[in-house]
């Protein structure tokens, strides 16, 4: 299999230390944007009263820093702990979709790597293993090895960089504005993943929902946000698809 | 702050985010994600980011609200990643604008 994919013929290319290095390297550009996040996040930790061990875990725990920023704010206002975990929880469903669409893609792997697989899944391995895996050409076992150093390395650089920020009390310098470089490539990851109009739709209206929904109560705004763009087009397309059916 | 407290919250938010993680993952079996799924997959993507980075850079709670250069940083960003379809150029492009629309006051 590896003469093969070597000689340039179409075949599956398993060798997982390939794969690997080239997850790692895909994952790059989004490595790059969370680490001042993962920095302003660590320093934001270390103006509470956390503590540095409180800090570390909630960064190794979560691995979602809008989750973690939400749960490390509200602890330090005393905000009663349901609805801390509730808010929490409700930032992070999206999390569900992504795992429900990676699942395919591993379905043939043993139950105990599933368990490993899931702790990495969050946007910015969605947005580059899917796209990756659609392309076809690796096995199931390239599939996990290109995840396995996608994951490692965002994660990784992830924990690292809050440990680093927490313990050593590091402050970004305002003026680099460094804290909208997540923002930015979440933002490019809506700009690449939106080719259909429906998509676009959804994604203005779900925008519009949580401006307008910003100060409800346990971040519920995210919620109504996703599910009303979701119906909303949803219904908007069953019509059209509905009319159309008529007409022809 | 109660120790106890805090730990408590940080397990519990934990093992529900595991719970998200690992629940796709062990619930969709065969190699298919369930047809009713489909579609608003496709749709549930870009609207869970989107609403995600107006949550992060449109603070809750009444505040001044979203800085126009972050807004404008960012629709930058958008457009780069738009036409080129790489996240890197986007950074490239939208922090500079930041710097830029910062200082110039907005």
């Amino acid at each position: 299999m590896t003469a093969c994919a070597e000689s340039g013929l179409a075949a599956p290319y398993g060798p997982t230390r390939r794969a690997f290095a080239e997850g790692a390297r895909d994952i790059t550009p989004m490595v790059i944007s969370v680490v001042p996040f993962a920095l302003a996040i660590g320093a934001t930790i270390g103006n509470t009263d956390l503590g540095v061990w409180a800090g570390i875990a909630s960064a190794a725990g979560i691995l979602a820093g809008a989750a973690q920023l939400t749960t490390v704010e509200m602890l330090d206002a005393g905000v009663a702990p349901f609805v801390i975990i509730a808010s929490a929880l409700i930032v992070n469903l999206r999390i569900a979709l992504y795992s429900a669409g990676l699942a395919p893609w591993f379905a043939e792997q043993p139950t105990r790597r599933k368990l490993l697989l899931a702790v990495p899944i969050i946007d910015q391995m969605y947005f580059t293993c899917v796209p990756r895996f659609e392309r076809g050409d690796l096995t199931p076992a390239g599939r996990v090895g290109y995840y396995a150093g996608a994951g490692s390395f965002l994660l990784a650089s992830w924990i690292g960089a809050q440990a680093l920020a927490i313990s050593l009390g590091a402050r970004l310098p305002e003026q680099l504005h460094l804290e909208i470089a997540a923002p930015l490539v979440l933002a490019g990851i809506v700009a690449r993943s939106t080719a259909t109009r429906s998509q676009q739709l959804a994604a203005l209206i779900a925008g519009v929902l949580a401006f307008a929904g910003r100060d409800l109560p346990l971040q519920s705004g995210l919620l109504v946000a996703v599910v009303g763009a979701v119906g909303i087009v949803v219904v908007r397309d069953r019509r059209r698809a509905s009319a159309a059916a008529e007409v022809g | 702050m109660i120790e106890m407290v805090v730990w408590i919250v940080l397990a519990c938010v934990t093992a529900g985010t595991y719970l998200l993680r690992i629940g796709g993952l062990l619930l969709v079996r065969d190699g298919q994600v369930p047809q009713w799924l489909d579609s608003p997959l496709a749709l549930l993507g870009p609207a869970a980011v989107t609403a995600l980075v107006v949550s992060i850079i449109v603070p809750s709670g009444g505040g001044d609200g979203a800085s126009l250069a972050a807004i404008g940083a960012i629709g930058v960003g958008f457009v780069v990643a738009r036409r080129t379809g790489n996240l890197l150029y986007s950074l490239a492009a939208g922090l500079p604008s930041m710097w830029v629309l910062s200082a110039i006051g907005l």
